[in-house]
């Protein structure tokens, strides 16, 4: 940096340092509190009911993993057939359904758990 | 340094967030202020910028400091509100009547107000990027790379901007004051 650069600068640093404001404004700490009390007390209404709406999910996963469970087990003891397909075939697709069905669910639960872990 | 206080506002000391406004809040105005040019909107963005620094304060990695990382919020938002409030009242080099100041005052003697007087009057005509880039370099003495961090322009941007500013001060101090910027501090 050349000579005149180094005095340009100083020179700047100066006039800028002695432009310096004071905020002018008495109460804005005061009023930034009250609006960040204000912030989290809504924060924490919008993380129970998210809270108590995956609860909800929760337990409705579970009753549908269970009712899942137990057609599992019904469905090789029933013997029928719809549309000319026999038990064992639809034995296959239902399973199939469920496992992708369960795994989208835990997927789905498990970001939500994430999100309100971050609330 | 507001860096002491940060652990324990994310240990949920929530009061200690008042150390960190005390400590910030004039170097947040002053940058405001370079961009918007208007004391109320100027405290509308310092205090959403607060807000929003305390909210993602859990996402502050100390991969810089502090001050650069809460002045790169204070700068989007005064950005944000600029762009918002469309804010054009001042164009630069285009001062009221009553800034001009006859030569003869001048001649009478520069003391410090009149020295800070005339800063402030140059930099509130100032394009707003010109006069954050001025302030946060010799004000706030961020190098360059923490301005790039801070406003997100290239570094040749910001050492343009800032060979710019220079020469509008000079520009404004001497069209409009008749004064180098020598004579403001002798």
């Amino acid at each position: 940096m050349s000579l005149k650069n180094q005095h340009e600068d100083e020179l700047f640093r100066k006039l800028l340092g002695s432009s310096r404001m004071k905020m002018p404004f008495s109460g804005l700490e005061d009023e930034i509190m009250a609006e960040i009390e204000q912030f989290d007390d809504q924060k924490e209404t919008i993380r129970l009911s998210y809270k108590r709406g995956l609860q909800f999910a929760g337990v409705f996963f579970m009753i549908g993993l269970i009712c899942g469970l137990i057609l599992t087990t019904l469905i090789p003891k029933l013997e029928f057939s719809i549309a000319g397909l026999d038990n064992s075939f639809l034995l296959v697709f239902y399973q199939t359904v469920f496992a992708i069905t369960v795994l989208l669910f835990i997927e789905k639960l498990y970001l939500h758990w994430k999100r309100l872990k971050e609330l | 340094m507001p860096e002491r206080y940060i652990k324990r506002i994310l240990d949920g000391d929530k009061e200690a967030f008042r150390f960190i406004i005390g400590e910030c809040q004039d170097a947040a105005y002053n940058l405001s202020i370079s961009i918007l040019k208007d004391d109320m909107l100027a405290k509308e963005a310092i205090q959403k910028a607060f807000i929003r620094a305390y909210e993602k304060l859990h996402t502050f990695k100390h991969r810089s400091t502090f001050k650069t990382w809460f002045h790169r919020i204070v700068v989007n938002e005064a950005f944000q509100l600029s762009r918002k409030s469309k804010n054009n009242r001042n164009s630069p080099h285009n001062l009221p009547a009553n800034y001009e100041s006859s030569k003869n005052e001048i001649q009478k003697g520069i003391d410090e107000n009149h020295m800070q007087h005339y800063v402030h009057q140059a930099l509130d005509v100032m394009k707003p990027n010109e006069c954050l880039s001025l302030r946060l370099f010799y004000l706030e003495e961020h190098s360059i790379e923490e301005i790039i961090d801070i406003t997100g322009w290239s570094k040749s941007n910001v050492k343009v901007t800032l060979h710019r500013a220079r020469k509008s001060m000079k520009t404004i101090l001497s069209e409009k004051f008749n004064m180098k910027p020598e004579e403001l501090y002798l």
